[in-house]
């Protein structure tokens, strides 16, 4: 079953075919793990916003160790931290990641978009990692809320690992912020150092949340919360819905037949929405 | 439903502040050496993980810096342990298993320190009472350290005001900024931080970080076994993977009506039911539950008031008792069940709590503690709790942890030593001997620190009464195995030495042997199996291993 899913998605993304035919825990994870687990519904629906970017006036660019190391296309983009009851550094230990791999990974986005007129975009699965940083510097303030898929206005630059310090930049058009982390398990997030221009700000470009069993009450009021979450200049983002059900959100949906997933994005109403999403995300 | 989990929670959320604490005071004992001009180019890295042929450690933490004196690299390696103290101030018997288990981290790690040409350094940090845990600690730390440091504070608890600096704080940076307020503000825990850095500062700058040449002597012991009994300890490697016999499985599952055809295993589970009589009559009340609620109604109708249902319930004699005890204290507890020495009342422990009498102020103190965990019931609203399918449910999973867990059961020493009585040798409990079972680290003692011989040890001794060898058995689960064998080690090392003018020499010239029950398709961690061995046991997985030993 989801076997001809993982098939399906290396032939027709063919630039990540590697990455879709990597034999590891976690990538196996996504590709062997039931089609109402809704992995795999993520994956591939990051997968095709990547392959509709590549048609937009532009160049996609992935980061080189993604590449190298495929897993770290499949870990999510969030600050690790130490929850209470994994007795002892079990978590550290047991990952297939090091943690200072998924402290890379974190704010690592899964593909960059630079536009013919030099501005750029990231896309970021399952976290807003640099939202919730200047949040937490900003505001004092963090949350818990993860969505599945954003786009986020800029590029990371300039990313270093100095003994148990990581540091890098986000920049967006000559606004930007540096941030200097801890490498360590630690129950807060070992953000040590910052700064930022004056008029830095993170402007989240768009929202996708995927799901194969939510309810639309549930999805419309999760969109929302991350609306209130990432509003700049109270200007909603961009948001849609791809849904492995039948049914429709109030925001704009993507109707996804499970069985038969991949060949579902292609259709041609789907990639409408796909192109109309990220025309109003780049514009 | 109620789960010992919680308390793990509580703990673990405690021990990564206490680390984040510690973490600072650290960078900042670096942070006035670099500003001294002492040292350059330093790191304070955070659980570090230590690997060789014996170990296999994560430390809390690693220093690393140019020593400008010397030009010399330096690594201090530090591990730090919480005492969170109880109420009563009583020292907590399991703590031993962690010291132990720590003073065997710091003893493996000399290897390092004795080979590199960087300078290598171990601490040891301790937050909290010293109270809690048995005085010699403090002494066997010292020998085994190059420096003990002990964080506490007078009349405020050290991890309330530590919670405290963690308060609304959600990252780094501003944990930072709240540590420098407290030394600025002269607070009792900017005092500890101040006071700490400066016994640091102190060891580094006039004493030049003294090695502590008695650890360096223990560690001299490991090399000795390691290369004295290689061809042993190769073999029993060799022969490690998948040979478990498992004699805690099979009688587990013979406990809970499996089948089991080896007499051992059967006279295994025999005694284990003697020992623990609540596995006994708890699979009868949950066969027969409707004999059990109606003796809960019949206490209830005899019962004037919910204090009164409770004392009667506390009271009952018979073995009923230790059914109705587990459940009052566990079917209203909504989210954790907490250490039995966390009740805080003198004389209970988790040893009498559910079989023992108890005095007529311990058993008041127990009603009253139940009755605050009961809430604004009604008598009769808790006998329909204690009757309910949550309570069936609750006694299901006693029985099961209980037949696992027990303290005084341990089916795997039980059945090797059925299996060697029957082969004709005596075994007897280590107390037999003139000499009483107690570590070398007693002599570390210098106030008259008392050491109590080591329990849960037996002697095999032939026909006339010779003694043969020394004989442990346990059961190694895979997750464990490691822990296990760290905490074990300590004890053969400090009993088969002991410490003369001329340093350490053998105390006996029999083997330790530890009979090592585990599942049978498991493989132990080899770095596991060569640090039990060379801190002195030899490793027996049958009987027959064991009379390799001995014949």
């Amino acid at each position: 079953m989801s076997f001809d899913v993982r098939e399906q998605a290396a032939i027709t993304f063919k630039n990540f075919k590697d990455i879709i035919l990597y034999d590891s825990l976690l990538a196996n994870s996504v590709w062997e793990s039931e089609l109402k687990t809704g992995k795999a519904l993520e994956v591939v629906s990051l997968l095709a916003l990547i392959d509709k970017l590549q048609e937009c006036d532009g160049s996609v660019e992935l980061v080189e160790m993604l590449s190298v190391n495929p897993d770290l296309f499949y870990a999510r983009n969030e600050i690790p931290l130490h929850h209470g009851a994994q007795a002892g550094h079990e978590a550290n230990l047991a990952s297939e990641l090091t943690l200072e791999e998924r402290f890379l990974t974190s704010f690592t986005p899964k593909a960059t978009f630079r536009s013919n007129d030099g501005s750029s975009w990231m896309v970021f699965r399952e976290g807003n990692p640099l939202h919730l940083l200047h949040k937490l510097v900003s505001e004092g303030d963090t949350y818990k809320d993860r969505c599945d898929l954003v786009l986020v206005r800029g590029s990371i630059k300039d990313v270093a690992v100095k003994g148990q310090v990581i540091s890098f930049t986000h920049n967006d058009n000559g606004e930007h912020a540096t941030y200097k982390m801890t490498i360590k398990n630690s129950p807060i997030i070992p953000l040590r150092d910052y700064t930022f221009s004056s008029n830095y700000c993170v402007k989240t470009a768009g929202i996708i949340e995927c799901s194969v069993s939510k309810s639309k009450e549930h999805v419309d009021s999760q969109l929302s919360r991350y609306h209130e979450l990432f509003q700049v200049d109270e200007t909603d983002c961009p948001s849609l819905f791809i849904h492995g059900r039948e049914g429709k959100s109030e925001f704009d949906t993507i109707n996804i037949d499970l069985s038969n997933m991949v060949k579902s994005f292609l259709e041609g109403d789907n990639q409408l929405l796909l192109a109309k999403f990220l025309n109003d995300c780049l514009h | 439903m109620a789960s010992h989990m919680g308390v793990q929670t509580f703990a673990t959320t405690r021990n990564a502040q206490v680390e984040g604490f510690v973490d600072l005071i650290l960078e900042q004992y670096c942070e006035d050496l670099r500003a001294l001009g002492l040292i350059d180019d330093y790191s304070v890295e955070s659980q570090c993980h230590y690997e060789s042929d014996i170990a296999s450690d994560i430390w809390d933490h690693l220093i690393t810096f140019t020593d400008k004196r010397t030009s010399k690299r330096v690594q201090l390696w530090c591990q730090t342990t919480c005492y969170k103290g109880n109420k009563l101030g009583k020292p907590e018997s399991n703590k031993t298993y962690e010291v132990r288990e720590t003073l065997v981290e710091a003893i493996s790690i000399r290897e390092k320190l004795l080979s590199s040409d960087d300078v290598i350094r171990t601490v040891h940090l301790t937050v909290g009472s010293k109270k809690y845990t048995y005085d010699w600690f403090a002494a066997a730390k010292e020998n085994t350290f190059d420096l003990s440091l002990y964080l506490d504070i007078d009349n405020e608890d050290v991890f309330e005001a530590i919670a405290d600096l963690y308060k609304e704080v959600t990252a780094e940076f501003q944990l930072r900024k709240k540590f420098l307020n407290e030394v600025e503000k002269d607070s009792s825990i900017g005092n500890l931080i101040s006071s700490t850095k400066d016994i640091l500062l102190q060891w580094h700058k006039k004493e030049s970080m003294p090695v502590c040449q008695m650890a360096n002597s223990q560690y001299s012991i490991v090399k000795n076994e390691l290369s004295s009994r290689s061809g042993e300890i190769d073999s029993c490697i060799s022969r490690s993977s998948k040979s478990g016999l498992d004699i805690k499985g099979r009688a587990n599952k013979l406990v809970h009506g499996g089948d089991e055809k080896d007499e051992l295993i059967l006279e295994t589970v025999d005694l284990l039911l003697q020992k623990n009589p609540f596995i006994k009559t708890a699979q009868e009340v949950v066969k027969n539950w409707g004999n059990y609620s109606s003796r809960v109604n019949e206490v209830l109708l005899s019962s004037d008031g919910l204090n009164e249902f409770i004392s009667n319930l506390w009271s009952i004699k018979d073995s009923l008792g230790l059914v109705v005890r587990r459940l009052l204290l566990r079917v209203s507890a909504e989210e954790s069940v907490h250490y039995v020495q966390d009740l805080d009342i003198k004389g209970v422990t988790e040893h009498n709590l559910y079989k023992g009498k108890l005095s007529e102020e311990q058993l008041s103190l127990v009603v009253s503690h139940v009755e605050k965990l009961v809430g604004e019931l009604e008598a009769s609203e808790l006998c329909n709790r204690l009757i309910s399918k949550k309570a069936k449910s609750i006694i299901r999973s006693a029985i099961w942890f209980e037949a696992k867990n027990g303290t005084s059961l341990k089916p795997s020493f039980d059945y090797i030593e059925l299996a060697l009585k029957k082969s004709g040798y005596r075994v007897e409990k280590a107390s037999v001997l003139k000499d009483k079972a107690i570590g070398y680290h007693s002599e570390f003692a210098v106030s008259g620190e008392k050491v109590n011989p080591y329990t849960n040890l037996k002697v095999i001794l032939d026909e006339d009464g010779n003694l043969l060898a020394f004989l442990k058995g346990k059961f190694f689960r895979q997750q464990e195995f490691p822990r296990r064998c760290k905490e074990e080690a300590y004890v053969s090392l400090t009993l088969k030495y002991r410490l003369s003018d001329d340093g350490f020499i053998n105390r006996y010239s029999v083997p330790f042997i530890m009979f090592v029950d585990m599942p049978s398709d498991i493989t132990p961690p080899k770095y596991a199996l060569r640090r039990l061995a060379s801190f002195g046991w030899s490793v027996a997985f049958n009987e027959s291993d064991i009379l390799g030993y001995i014949e």
